[in-house]
């Protein structure tokens, strides 16, 4: 009696055992830091079909705040908290990252589960691979950190109907477009253009000014020799050019407090004509009826000159995840083709993958997807250049400073660059290159 | 056995604060510590393999020649003292009047108090919303005028945005204050013939000096640390017109990763802190935890 007393006993617990452990491998937490809003939305969306296919994985979408996201993000990976297993980051972040081998590789992962890389648009790979040069700086000598998540592009957004009315030409290059300015400025009363001025933060500022730049001979602050090289007569005659905009009253001085959200306000409330703005979550701000009173008079096309400015969003993998599997099965499923259209077309995500943008669905849920196409693919950054740079805030930093300054009337736009120039050259000789 | 009850009766009282002085240590003095030890070097929690080096205190002379910083000091102190200026002037007048008994008075306090109970998150948004080029409401009212495109317009918008949310601060503590004043030396006073003004500034306000007192103090603190109001409202701009110490220390640690230098900003801002708090119990010869 007591020895099956004993084996009854004993065949419990090991039952229990058994069960803790079954309940142990089901209890797979990733927890997945997005910046709050749309990105994290569309990440949250599709959490049930991932849980579905992999009933042992949960997964908890933490949303941040943009004005924290950067700040959280990078705090967590520098004490290694493992506080998240998946994260999204940009350019600027994943320079940071990556050398400091704070994210996984994905090499292998890409390798074993055969995820197709050349359906990516180029620019959106950029980031999680430093155009191409992470090697060079990551601890471990892999090359992939991060699948693209959410393409990036400015693409000009303007008033089709007054274009219309007045008979105006789409601009072929930005002097052109200046003039159709002045013109819906001179016929309207309504703003030519709107930018984003604000200098707290101002990626948006140096977006938009490359965005001009790049199109009037001009080029990025660093040479991939890391020369300062901002002092030209292209980036001297795109300076001068928004220095003219805010002079004449075609920008209004208001730019200086706009940040990006801001400027679609200005456009979707009849305030402005053109602005060159982000893919595609400015065609959800100016199509959406119940907040937008041009709701249908607006065209979107590739910027004049047609060299676009991209920046990007990549899903990657912490290294201190316990889960670096899981976590990468995640940010593939997030990636894949199905749900790479699924958060192009229900969310307004920027499409990563070639197939998604060339779709029939997409083509009809966005009919301007052949110009994004091309705004992709020729889309650049300052990074390029430079991607293994890890001071590029403080280079970023240097450079909106000293254009706010000359578009609002405080430098003279050649003193500007020539001190783009010269401050640009003293951090990176502070910083030992 | 006499050894050991002097031995406890000496080191009794040690063992008991102890806990509290560990803790204490623990949550306060060693960041501190570590802090400054930080600002002694050039670093950044998001560069570890650029390494560390020691600067000494280079991080501080920096900072002292570095005119972004100067301007955020300038700034702050603007914003500061205007508003406590403001804030005591009008609160007191508010807890006044609603203390010399006129009609409907809890209706009044109930709304006064109202911007006190919203954040500052809040505050900065709704002001933000009336101010915005173009878009705001104050723009749209003025014809255009856009007070957070010029830098002295935008420090008065921070100003009175602060000034807004904290008057029912002031004019509750103090109104409190006066609800609690003793009778006879105010009818002593009436009976040597003192009326009005005269009596409120000299019967009244000594009487009230310690919770005067407190009221600067805490709101100096706040005003020296506001962050939140001044990072959404203005983020600090118009191109730095209305970056605060915090703004601009925040902007250093979390968005430029420029950890050691954010460090020695930090340093800086307690010294201020402090000279002030000093200042001020000094100035009003105040021992406001006295009985």
């Amino acid at each position: 009696m007591k020895t099956t007393n004993r084996m009854v006993v004993l065949l419990v617990i090991a039952i229990l055992s058994l069960a803790s452990m079954t309940s142990h491998a089901a209890e797979i937490v990733l927890n997945v830091a997005m910046e709050a809003g749309r990105m994290a939305d569309a990440a949250q969306s599709v959490v049930p079909d991932f849980e579905a296919k992999y009933p042992h994985i949960k997964v908890q979408i933490v949303p941040i705040p943009y004005t924290q996201y950067m700040q959280r993000v990078t705090t967590e990976l520098a004490s290694g908290s493992g506080a998240f297993d998946v994260l999204e980051s940009h350019f600027l972040m994943n320079a940071q990252y990556i050398p400091s081998g704070f994210l996984y590789p994905l090499d292998d992962f890409i390798a074993k589960y055969n995820v197709d890389m050349d359906d990516f648009v180029i620019s959106a790979v950029a980031p999680g691979t430093l155009a191409g040069r992470a090697a060079e700086v990551s601890p471990d000598g892999k090359s992939v950190y991060g699948l693209p998540y959410n393409s990036d592009v400015l693409m000009m957004v303007y008033r089709k109907d007054l274009y219309d009315r007045y008979g105006l030409e789409y601009p072929t290059d930005w002097d052109q477009a200046y003039e159709n300015m002045k013109v819906l400025k001179e016929k309207e009363g309504i703003y030519g253009y709107v930018f984003s001025g604000a200098t707290h933060p101002a990626t948006h500022l140096l977006a938009d000014f490359f965005t001009v730049a790049l199109n009037t001979g001009g080029n990025f602050p660093l040479s991939p020799d890391l020369k300062p090289q901002m002092n030209t007569p292209g980036n001297l005659k795109a300076l001068e050019l928004f220095i003219k905009m805010v002079e004449e009253g075609i920008a209004s001085e208001g730019t200086q407090e706009y940040l990006y959200a801001e400027k679609n306000t200005v456009i979707s409330q009849g305030l402005a004509a053109h602005m060159s703005q982000y893919m595609l979550s400015a065609f959800f701000a100016m199509e959406d009826e119940t907040s937008s009173s041009v709701a249908g008079k607006i065209d979107y096309k590739a910027v004049p000159g047609g060299n676009g400015f991209c920046g990007g969003w990549t899903v990657s993998v912490a290294a201190t995840s316990k889960y670096p599997e899981e976590a990468f099965l995640f940010i593939e499923f997030l990636t894949n083709t199905e749900n790479n259209a699924k958060l192009a077309i229900e969310f307004g995500n920027g499409p990563v993958r070639r197939s998604t943008i060339l779709s029939p669905e997409f083509k009809e849920a966005y009919p301007f997807a052949e110009d994004l196409l091309v705004a992709l693919d020729s889309g650049q950054s300052q990074y390029f250049n430079a991607p293994t740079l890890p001071i590029w805030d403080r280079i970023d930093q240097i450079v909106y400073t000293n254009l706010a300054e000359a578009i609002y009337g405080n430098l003279d736009a050649q003193e500007a660059l020539e001190l783009i120039d010269q401050e640009v050259a003293r951090a990176l000789r502070q910083a030992g290159y | 056995m006499h050894f050991l009850a002097r031995f406890r009766r000496r080191l009794g009282p040690y063992g008991f604060v102890a806990p509290a002085l560990v803790v204490l240590c623990g949550v306060l003095l060693f960041p501190l510590a570590f802090s400054f030890y930080m600002s002694l070097f050039r670093f950044s929690i998001a560069r570890p393999f650029l390494g560390r080096t020691f600067v000494g205190l280079d991080n501080y002379v920096l900072a002292l020649q570095d005119a972004p910083f100067l301007r955020a000091i300038k700034n702050t102190l603007i914003i500061t003292f205007s508003s406590l200026g403001i804030e005591m002037i009008i609160g007191t007048g508010i807890a006044v009047m609603l203390h010399s008994k006129i009609k409907f008075e809890s209706l009044y306090r109930t709304i006064l108090f109202f911007p006190v109970i919203l954040s500052y998150v809040v505050v900065a948004v709704l002001w933000r919303i009336m101010m915005v080029a173009e878009i705001g409401l104050v723009p749209y009212l003025t014809g255009g005028f856009a007070p957070l495109s010029n830098g002295l317009s935008a420090l008065l918008v921070v100003i009175l945005a602060n000034v807004w949310r904290n008057i029912p601060f002031v004019f509750t503590v103090v109104l409190a204050g006066l609800k609690t004043l003793p009778v006879e030396p105010l009818e002593a006073a009436e009976i040597d013939g003192a009326q009005g003004l005269k009596k409120f500034f000299y019967i009244v306000v000594p009487i009230m000096k310690p919770i005067f007192v407190v009221v600067l103090i805490m709101r100096t603190m706040d005003c020296l640390m506001m962050f939140d109001l001044v990072y959404i409202l203005t983020n600090g701009g118009p191109r730095g017109a209305t970056s605060t110490v915090s703004t601009f220390a925040v902007e250093t640690a979390f968005q430029y990763f420029d950890t050691g230098y954010a460090s020695a900003l930090s340093f800086i801002i307690f010294f201020i802190i402090l000279i002030i708090t000093v200042l001020y119990t000094k100035v009003f010869k105040t021992n406001v935890f006295a009985k």
